[in-house]
């Protein structure tokens, strides 16, 4: 009896070492031209809706496989706009002691990209949204495939400018739908940065409008980012539905903007119409599909954006 | 005489005051002080106990196996809560619990060999500690 103890300890100690991420990066994107195309191919592939080019599909992004095909996919994106991927591979203990002693603590890999500006600069615009999905099963079409479709394009429309004064991070995070731990990690890492932050720009659930009113709402601590994108709304002819933070007294904690909002950073978030009660009834939901996004309501937000950080990029 | 009672009791004492103390020290760097701070206070315990008595030593090795015990049994039932009743909704808890499956295991036998073996157990280090 002892014999088959000691050897079930060894071999359980073995096994137990075996810590390994596998990270497959691969996967190449197949990409069409016309933008409204491209963000259908992106919240596609990212919802499980069409295959990616080797023929797996993302079931959901909330499994560890679901959000490694993920980083392979956006990889490939990024790669695709001739934009060198980088991964940020992070630890963090969980947000109650009780719990880092019953399991190990937060694992996870941020994915970032930098479109460099045309002249020396070290300005820097962050453009971010989550690519995890809410639940076991949850597509997450709308939430939050749409934001990184919205940034992908805003991406691939800067990466048109001749002159770009200033550098442009595009970053997906990891891990929003649990205690926003990416997006803490990812602010951990830029404030050890040299890099001169003008101003960070949240993406979440961007493929929504219940009420047909085309509205996109906008939250922010900063009047002249509110004032950027109102500007840029009433271009297209869209009502903005402006909520301003304070930010002595926000203590929010459901998105990714939520993280930036004490720091010393200029930030804003913006999606549907979240806090005005007009948003997906599908989040974190097997109905959060591909059909029930609004892909003209994403394509005007995406230019509303887009037209503001290429005014902000040029400026 | 490789394989022993007194041998495996004696591994698993040491392979979990290890595996503790690394998950502490990992947890100590991520700015989380409390793991670390509880595996020194078991450790400070059982040093303590084993240069005082018998007695002492064994009541301090208890604890330790009740303690490993309820970590154990507590991950495993809400692994199987996870897969009978209910899912767990955070992605991290549930790989938490399924990749660490081997560790609750491994200790829930190591803890149930060392109660069965504390009097072993509690000669042999006395043993050591008088030598």
């Amino acid at each position: 009896m002892s014999k088959v103890l000691y050897l079930f300890l060894l071999v359980t100690c073995g096994l137990g070492c075996d810590t390994s991420d596998k990270h497959e990066i691969n996967r190449e994107a197949r990409l069409p031209a016309s933008k409204t195309d491209y963000q259908k191919t992106i919240v596609g592939s990212l919802s499980g809706h069409q295959p990616l080019s080797d023929g797996t599909r993302i079931i959901d992004r909330w499994t560890k496989e679901g959000r490694q095909y993920t980083r392979a996919y956006l990889h490939a994106l990024l790669e695709n706009e001739g934009i060198e991927t980088k991964f940020q591979f992070y630890k963090s203990a969980n947000l109650n002691a009780a719990i880092d002693l019953l399991i190990d603590p937060f694992k996870g890999v941020n994915v970032y990209g930098i479109l460099p500006a045309t002249s020396n600069s070290k300005d820097y615009i962050i453009l971010g949204g989550h690519y995890d999905s809410g639940k076991r099963g949850a597509p997450g079409a709308d939430d939050n495939a749409t934001g990184i479709a919205l940034i992908m394009s805003v991406l691939r429309e800067v990466k048109q400018l001749k002159m770009r004064d200033k550098n442009l991070v595009v970053v997906f995070f990891d891990q929003e739908e649990e205690e926003l731990i990416g997006s803490r990690a990812f602010l951990d890492f830029i404030e050890n940065l040299n890099w001169n932050i003008q101003s960070i720009h949240c993406f979440d659930m961007v493929g929504w409008d219940g009420d047909g009113d085309k509205a996109m709402e906008v939250f922010s601590p900063s009047m002249d980012l509110i004032n950027l994108y109102r500007e840029q709304a009433e271009k297209y002819d869209t009502p903005l539905k402006e909520i301003e933070i304070d930010k002595s007294t926000y203590s929010a904690s459901s998105t990714d903007f939520d993280v930036f909002v004490p720091s010393a950073f200029e930030v804003i978030g913006a999606g549907e119409c979240f806090y005005h009660r007009d948003s997906s009834p599908y989040k974190d939901s097997k109905e959060d599909t591909y059909d029930k996004v609004n892909f003209p309501y994403l394509l005007n937000c995406s230019n509303i954006v887009g037209d503001g950080i290429k005014e902000l990029i040029t400026k | 005489m490789i394989f022993n009672r007194r041998l495996a009791a004696i591994l698993a004492l040491v392979v979990s005051l290890l595996y503790f103390l690394v998950k502490g020290v990992v947890y100590f760097t991520l700015g989380s002080p409390i793991p670390l701070i509880l595996i020194m206070l078991v450790l400070v315990l059982l040093i303590v106990s084993a240069k005082r008595t018998e007695l002492a030593f064994r009541r301090s090795l208890t604890f330790w196996i009740v303690l490993l015990l309820i970590w154990s049994g507590l991950r495993l039932l809400l692994l199987a809560a996870d897969e009978f009743i209910k899912p767990v909704p955070e992605a991290h808890v549930y790989y938490g619990l399924k990749d660490g499956l081997i560790w609750s295991l491994l200790f829930l036998v190591s803890g149930i060999l060392l109660l069965f073996n504390k009097r072993v157990v509690t000669e042999t280090v006395m043993k050591k500690l008088k030598h």
